[in-house]
């Protein structure tokens, strides 16, 4: 009988200061698929900005779809940009995010899938869906940049493994 | 902050976590990626605000044309 689990492999938590990237190496490949959940916030101005993800040092076209509450859109880029809030967005509040990595083992290209809010307290909230096709082998490695800024202090990363057997 | 960009790198295996400070390589890297960024950003921004105008233009004439402000909102459902 199958018996799937979720296990935490690695975390992070952004001191004083803050840093430009967190990155997770050597990923074990002991699981199906893997999931990094994330509290974040960037210090680049804005009520959100685009930071810059990849696998094993690689990205890939992205589509996101977005909803602000009275209106909603789409972005295509050319990278893996995933949005968090930024400087412009209420002090204290962080961004919440799901990052799906299926397959991560397989030698194909990883279709994967994002949803999460950056949040501006009362005022504004951004709900974003997206995916990007990223053409790199097993996954080994992941990174998530900042861009020109840090991401903040108390920014936290849970990167898990799931298996569905 | 520090003066020059930081990037973490947790290992998973070893539960090592490595702090460096980024390549100029890599700074560069994050200085076109942020331009390229903040420029789609704006065009978004402009072609928002252009569809607005156009828009705003548009009822502006069909109400010099006679249409109620009920018809002329009716058009756009």
């Amino acid at each position: 009988m199958a018996n799937p689990t979720m296990t935490l492999i690695a975390s992070y938590t952004v001191g004083s200061g803050g840093v430009s990237s967190v990155g997770f190496s050597s990923i074990p490949a002991t699981y199906t698929d893997l999931l990094l959940k994330a509290s974040i916030a960037s210090s680049v101005y804005g009520e959100w900005t685009d930071n810059g993800f990849t696998l094993n040092g690689s990205n890939g076209p992205d589509i996101t779809l977005y909803g602000t509450g009275s209106g909603a859109g789409t972005t295509a880029d050319s990278g893996t940009d995933i949005r968090v809030q930024g400087s412009k967005a209420t002090s204290g509040t962080f961004a919440s995010y799901d990052i799906y990595i299926p397959n991560y083992t397989s030698s194909n290209p990883k279709s994967i899938s994002w949803d999460g809010v950056t949040e501006n307290n009362s005022t504004t909230a951004l709900t974003n869906i997206g995916v990007s096709k990223i053409t790199t082998g097993a996954v080994t490695s992941l990174s998530w940049s900042a861009g020109s800024g840090n991401f903040i202090q108390y920014t936290t990363l849970y990167l898990y493994g799931i298996s569905n057997s | 902050m520090a003066d020059t960009p930081q990037a973490v790198e947790v290992n998973c295996e070893t539960g090592v976590v490595t702090t460096r400070d980024l390549t100029a390589d890599e700074i560069a890297a994050q200085a076109v990626a942020a331009q390229a960024a903040a420029d789609q950003k704006a065009a978004a921004e402009a072609e928002a605000a252009k569809v607005a105008a156009d828009k705003a233009a548009a009822q502006a004439k069909l109400a010099a044309l006679g249409l109620t402000a009920d018809e002329i909102a009716a058009l756009s459902k």
